[in-house]
C-alpha cells in the first residue's frame, strides 16, 4: 500500500467558476476506488449452505453443468433470489455449537440505506469474525466482511480478558429496502465455520447522526491500532463511503442555510471577515467586542456561519446585543447541522459583499488595533501573486509563536503480517516556528510557504472562487486548509505569509466531539491520497526548494 | 472646561441597594448618593440592582423601575445574567438601559460594580453617552480574579498577588489557561472605556496598575461615611479590656472561624477570662463547612453553664444599632482572609474609638498600624490571634495607648469632595456646576492618592482623601 499517484497535480486548474459551490467536489481524479466483479461471491453467500439448501444445484454440478455453487449462483441463483429463499436462510441463520460468546448490542439505520451494527465477540486473534449478515422479514438484507474491531473495557472486564483485546466490533452494512428498518432484524455473525444469529431492533437515525456514530467508532478503532491499519480499512472502501456520506450530509446542510442580517452591513466593504462557529457561542460576542476597538474595522463586514443549530437563538440574541453595544453589523448564517469547516466557509464566502475574504477562527484576536489598515496596505501594495492567498503569524496566548506558515512531512509506517511487509506513507502537516520565541524572524518574514493555517487566511475572492473554495470532501475540519493551499500552489500561486500578528487560542475555538478524531483520520487519508506525490516531489519538509523565495518585508 | 446646563447629573450605579442587601460596596455607593444630594448644582441619581432574593420587586415586563416612591432612586432588575463572562444576555435589558441613559442623560456615570449589570455595560454607556465622564470604583478584584475577586488561591488558600493565565488555571483546573487570557482581554476591552478609576486603598491601585490598568486614570478616594456614632461618645469600659467583637458577614472569607478557633485555643490553654460577641449574618452565603463549624461550636458552647460561655451571637445589625453593639466590646477583630478593599468595619470601630485587631494584609494592614492604633496578627492563624487576644486582655495600658492613637475615619464630606474632583465637577458661586478636566499630575503628585511613604502623616486627624 502506497500513496496513489499525483492526483493533486491535476487538481484545480480549471477555469474559474463564477462562485463557489459549497458542496460540489472539484474536478480532479477520483482518488479512491473499489471495484466489484460479478465472479466474486456476495458477502452473504455460503457455499455449503447453498449446496445443502438446493439439491438441484448439487445435481447440476455433478452433471458438469457448473463447476461450482458460486458459478450457479452467478448465472442463475442471483436472478432467482436464492439467497432469500427460506431453505437457504434457515441454514445460514442456524446457530452452531462452538460459536464464542458474543452479542449484537445496537443497530443504527439510516434512510439512505446504511446500517451501523455494534457488538462484541470473544473470538481469538487467529480466527476473527469474518462476515456479518443483516436481514429482516420484510426483505431488508445486507452483508459485509468489513468488520472493524476496537476495545471495550466493559466487555473485557466482564469476560475477564486483557484490556487490550479488541473484542468489540462495528460494521457498516449497505442494505436493500431501507424503508423496512422498523421491523425486527436479525444479524448473523460468522467466525470460521461457526455461526450465530442475534435478534435486534434497528434504531433509525438521520444521516448526520449516522456520520457521527460511524466516525466516533472509527476513532475508537484507532486506539490500539496503528494509523496504517486505519488507512487499510479506509482503502478497502470505508474511506470512500464515509466521504460520500459526508458529501450528502453537508449538501443537505448547505441547502438549509438561513441568513439573518443584524444591523446594516456596509454596502461596499473593504473585506469580508468570515468566522465559522461550532460550539462556543460566547466567542462571537467576545470577538466582536475586541475587534470593534480596531481602527478602520467599520470598513469590514463580519459574517458568522454556524455549524451548531442548537446555538441559533443564542447567536441571534448575542449578535443583536453586539450590534447594540459595539455598533457592528453582523451577517449570521445558520446551518441546520454541522456541514464542516470548509463547506460552512464556502457558504459564507458566497454571501460576502467584498472582493477580499478574510477567513478567521472564532478564537483569533488581534494583537495590534491598527491591523485593518495594515491588512489593506498588504493587499494594495504587494504584488498580486503574493496576496492572492496569504496567512499571518499566529501567537499563543503565552507569547510564543504558534504558526509561521505550514509545511508537510511524510510519515512511514510498516506492518508485518503473514511474513509480508506492508508500507504506508502518510502526510503530516506541521507549523513553522510552533512554540518559538515571539521574534524568531525567519518565521515571520514575508515569504511563500507550502501552506498557511485556516485559522487565519486572506483571500482574493476571485482566486478563492476559481479554486472552487474549500473541498467539501473533508469531514468536519482539518486538512482542508492545506488542501486549498496546495490547490492554489498547483494552480500557480503558492500561499504567502505576511507579518500581521494575531493571537490564536488554538483548539479553544470550538467544541470537541470524539467523532472529530475519526473525521481527522479520514481527512488525513484523503489528503495523502490526493497530494502525496505532489508533496514528495516538490514540497516535502520545512526547507523545500519550491519555497525558497527570497524573504522581504 | 465644560459648563453643564444647570445641575450636573451624576448617575451612581450600585451593586444592590443597601437596604435590600447589606454590603460595603453598596453602602458606600448609597452614602455617596446621599452626600451628593446636599451638594448644590449636583443632581444625583441612584440605580441599584436587585436579585432573585426579592422576586416581588420584579414587575412584569419592566427592566428598570422606581424604588419605594423615592425620587431619583431606581432599581435595575437583572435578567439572563451570564456569570461566566459577567454580561447580560437580555436584549430587553440592554434596550431598557439605553433608554434609561437617554432619559436621564447624566453628565457622569459612576459604576460601583458591574455585577448584576455586566462589564459590557461600560462600553454601552460610552456608546450611548460618549461625552459623559465614566467613572468606575473597584471594590474588590473581580476583574482580575475569577475566584470571587478575592485573590485567594483555591489550592492552598494563600494570598495571590499576581494573576496569570497559568496561575488562574491552577485555581480552576477545569478551565484552560487560554480561558483566563481571554477573560482578561474581555475585561480590559470594557475597562478601557472608563475615564477615571478609583480605589479606596493604595495597595489596590498598585495591584490594578500592575495588572494593566492605565496608572494615569487611577485615583485614590477613601470610603467615607456619615457619622455612625450620631454624636454618641462611648466611655472607656472601666476594667480589663477583654471584650472582643466581630462585625460583618458570617461568610468564609471574613474569617470568623479564625476567632472561634482562637477561642478554643485559649480555652485549652486555660485562659477563659474574656468574651467574644459576633455581630452579623448572611450565614446562608457561607460554605457548608463553615456553617457546620459555627453550628458545632455553638452547640458545644451552649451546653456549657452560662458563666462559662465565652462567645455570643447577637445577629445582624443596622447602622443605628452600632453604638449599642460597640458599647459591649473593647476591641474589634477583623480576621479577613482576603486583603479587603478598604475595611468599613475598621472605620466603624474607629468611630467609637475601639482599636482594631486585624489580619496583617492588604487594606487592613494599610489602614491599621501595628502596635500604634491597633494590632496585626498573621492572616488565617488562630494561634497568632489567640496570642494577640491574650495580650490585649492582660497588658495594662495597651488599650488606652492604642485607642488614643486612633485616627478619625474618613468622613462622608471628604469622600464626596474627592469624587466631585474625580468627576471634574466643581461648584460655581451660583450653585451650578462646572466640569473641568482632571489633571494626571494630581495622581503623580499623590495629592489624593496617599502612598505607603506618606503613612506617618496619616496619624490622628487623618482624612485619607484630603488634599
Amino acid at each position: 500500500m502506497t500513496i496513489v499517484d499525483g492526483a493533486g497535480e491535476n487538481a484545480s486548474t480549471d477555469q474559474s467558476p463564477p462562485e463557489v459551490s459549497a458542496t460540489s467536489p472539484p474536478k480532479r481524479p477520483e482518488p479512491v476506488s473499489m471495484t466489484f466483479s460479478s465472479d466474486i461471491a456476495p458477502e452473504d453467500f455460503d457455499e455449503l449452505a447453498y449446496l445443502a439448501a438446493f439439491p438441484d444445484v448439487v445435481r447440476s454440478i455433478k452433471a458438469g453443468e457448473f463447476p461450482s455453487a458460486l458459478d450457479h449462483y452467478n448465472f442463475y441463483g442471483r436472478r432467482e433470489g436464492r439467497l432469500a429463499d427460506p431453505r437457504y436462510e434457515d441454514l445460514v441463520r442456524a446457530d452452531t455449537a462452538e460459536f464464542p460468546a458474543a452479542n449484537v448490542d445496537k443497530i443504527y439505520g439510516c434512510k439512505d440505506g446504511q446500517c451501523l451494527v455494534l457488538g462484541w465477540v470473544n473470538d481469538d486473534e487467529q480466527n476473527l469474525v469474518s462476515k456479518l449478515v443483516l436481514r429482516n422479514t420484510l426483505g431488508l438484507r445486507g452483508s459485509t466482511t468489513a468488520v472493524y474491531r476496537y476495545r471495550r473495557e466493559d466487555v473485557t472486564s466482564y469476560l475477564q480478558l486483557p484490556e487490550d483485546r479488541n473484542v468489540a466490533f462495528w460494521a457498516i452494512v449497505a442494505i436493500e429496502r431501507p424503508e423496512s428498518i422498523s421491523a425486527p432484524a436479525e444479524v448473523t455473525l460468522s467466525v470460521g465455520a461457526e455461526r450465530k444469529t442475534f435478534k435486534c431492533q434497528i434504531h433509525p437515525v438521520d444521516e448526520e447522526s449516522f456520520r457521527e456514530l460511524a466516525l466516533d467508532h472509527l476513532a475508537k478503532t484507532h486506539v490500539g491500532h496503528a494509523a496504517l491499519e486505519i488507512f487499510r480499512y479506509l482503502d478497502a472502501g470505508l474511506g470512500r463511503s464515509l466521504i460520500a456520506l459526508n458529501l450528502k450530509v453537508s449538501r443537505r446542510m448547505a441547502l438549509g442555510a438561513q441568513t439573518v442580517q443584524i444591523g446594516v452591513a456596509p454596502a461596499r466593504p473593504e473585506a469580508s471577515v468570515i468566522v465559522c462557529l461550532f460550539g462556543r457561542p460566547e466567542l462571537l460576542m467576545i470577538q466582536c467586542a475586541i475587534f470593534s476597538k480596531c481602527r478602520g474595522i467599520e470598513n469590514y463586514e463580519f459574517i458568522y456561519v454556524s455549524n451548531s443549530p442548537e446555538m441559533a437563538d443564542l447567536l441571534i440574541k448575542d449578535a443583536t446585543i453586539a450590534n447594540r453595544i459595539y455598533g457592528m453589523p453582523i451577517t449570521l448564517i445558520l446551518l441546520p447541522g454541522n456541514a464542516g469547516f470548509g463547506v460552512a466557509n464556502n457558504i459564507a464566502a458566497n454571501a460576502a459583499r467584498s472582493a477580499r475574504l478574510l477567513l478567521m477562527n472564532p478564537d483569533i484576536f488581534p494583537m495590534d488595533p491598527e491591523w485593518p489598515s495594515q491588512h489593506s496596505r498588504i493587499v494594495n501594495d504587494l504584488p498580486p501573486e503574493q496576496v492572492a492567498l496569504f496567512g499571518a503569524p499566529l501567537y499563543y496566548d503565552d507569547g510564543s509563536l504558534m504558526h509561521g506558515g505550514m509545511y508537510f512531512e511524510v510519515d512511514e509506517e510498516f506492518s508485518f503480517r503473514d511474513q509480508q511487509a506492508t508500507r504506508c506513507e502518510m502526510l503530516r502537516v506541521e507549523h513553522y516556528g510552533k512554540g518559538a520565541p515571539p521574534h524568531t524572524n525567519p518565521y515571520l518574514v514575508s515569504r511563500s510557504v507550502p501552506a498557511v493555517s485556516g485559522a487565519w487566511m486572506s483571500f482574493e475572492r476571485e482566486w478563492f472562487e476559481s479554486l472552487g473554495g474549500f473541498s467539501p470532501e473533508y469531514i468536519y475540519g482539518h486538512y482542508e486548509d492545506a488542501d486549498l493551499c496546495l490547490k492554489s500552489f498547483s494552480a500557480g500561486k503558492p500561499a504567502w505569509l505576511h507579518y500581521l500578528p494575531f493571537v490564536h487560542f488554538e483548539g479553544k475555538g470550538s467544541a470537541h466531539r470524539p467523532a472529530f478524531e475519526g473525521g481527522r483520520l479520514v481527512n488525513r487519508w484523503h489528503f495523502t491520497k490526493l497530494w502525496g506525490e505532489t508533496v514528495k516531489k516538490s514540497i516535502h519538509g520545512p526547507a523545500s526548494q519550491a519555497f525558497s523565495t527570497p524573504a522581504h518585508r | 472646561m465644560t459648563e453643564t446646563q444647570g445641575n450636573a447629573k451624576v448617575l451612581i450605579v450600585s451593586f444592590h441597594h443597601p437596604e435590600l442587601m447589606r454590603g460595603g460596596a453598596q453602602q458606600i455607593a448609597y452614602e455617596l448618593f446621599q452626600g451628593l444630594q446636599n451638594e448644590p448644582g449636583i443632581e444625583p441619581v441612584f440605580l441599584g440592582s436587585v436579585d432573585s432574593a426579592y422576586p416581588a420587586l420584579y414587575k412584569a415586563g419592566a427592566c428598570i423601575t422606581g424604588f419605594d416612591q423615592r425620587p431619583n432612586e431606581f432599581l435595575f432588575l437583572p435578567q439572563e445574567y451570564n456569570g461566566a463572562w459577567h454580561r447580560t444576555s437580555s436584549i430587553r435589558l440592554i434596550d431598557a438601559y439605553c433608554e434609561f441613559l437617554e432619559t436621564i442623560r447624566p453628565d457622569v456615570v459612576h459604576f460601583h460594580h458591574f455585577l448584576n449589570y455586566g462589564i459590557d455595560l461600560l462600553s454601552l454607556t460610552k456608546r450611548v453617552l460618549p461625552n459623559a465622564r465614566l467613572v468606575f470604583t473597584f471594590h474588590e478584584f473581580l476583574s482580575i480574579c475569577e475566584a470571587n475577586g478575592h485573590m485567594v488561591r483555591r489550592s492552598d488558600q494563600s494570598l495571590c498577588s499576581q494573576a496569570s493565565s497559568v496561575r488562574c488555571h491552577q485555581c480552576f483546573p477545569h478551565l484552560p489557561p487560554e480561558h483566563f487570557s481571554l477573560r482578561k482581554m474581555w475585561f480590559m476591552r470594557h475597562l478601557q472605556e472608563v475615564d477615571v478609576f478609583t480605589c479606596p486603598s493604595s495597595f489596590m491601585i498598585d495591584r490594578y496598575v500592575a495588572w494593566g490598568i492605565d496608572a494615569g486614570k487611577m485615583r485614590h478616594v477613601s470610603n467615607g461615611q456619615a457619622d455612625c456614632t450620631r454624636g454618641a461618645r462611648l466611655p472607656a469600659f472601666d476594667g480589663p479590656k477583654n471584650r472582643f467583637g466581630f462585625f460583618g458577614q458570617l461568610v468564609d472569607i471574613k474569617g470568623v472561624q479564625i476567632i472561634l478557633r482562637a477561642v478554643a485555643i485559649l480555652r485549652e490553654q486555660g485562659f477563659t477570662y474574656f468574651k467574644v460577641e459576633l455581630n452579623g449574618d448572611n450565614l446562608r452565603y457561607a460554605t457548608p463547612a463553615l456553617t457546620k463549624e459555627i453550628e458545632d461550636f455553638f452547640a458545644e458552647e451552649n451546653e456549657r453553664p452560662f458563666a462559662e460561655r465565652i462567645v455570643h451571637r447577637n445577629g445582624p445589625y443596622q447602622v443605628d444599632q452600632l453604638a449599642s453593639r460597640m458599647a459591649r466590646v473593647d476591641w474589634s477583630i477583623v480576621p479577613s482572609l482576603w486583603e479587603e478593599a478598604f475595611g468599613l468595619v475598621v472605620s466603624e470601630a474607629w468611630a467609637f474609638r475601639r482599636p482594631v485587631i486585624c489580619s496583617d494584609v492588604g487594606a487592613l494592614a494599610e489602614r491599621v498600624t501595628d502596635d500604634v492604633d491597633g494590632i496585626h496578627f498573621t492572616r488565617g492563624d488562630p494561634d497568632a490571634l489567640a496570642a494577640v487576644m491574650l495580650r490585649a486582655s492582660t497588658e495594662t495600658g495597651l488599650w488606652e495607648r492604642l485607642s488614643g492613637a486612633i485616627p478619625e475615619p474618613p468622613s462622608l464630606a471628604a469622600m464626596v469632595a474627592g469624587f466631585l474632583d474625580v468627576y471634574g465637577l466643581k461648584q460655581k458661586p451660583n450653585g451650578s456646576s462646572v466640569r473641568r478636566p482632571v489633571s494626571r499630575e494630581k495622581v503623580a503628585k499623590g495629592t489624593d492618592a496617599p502612598m505607603k511613604a506618606q503613612r506617618p502623616s496619616r496619624r490622628p486627624a487623618r482624612i485619607s482623601n484630603s488634599g
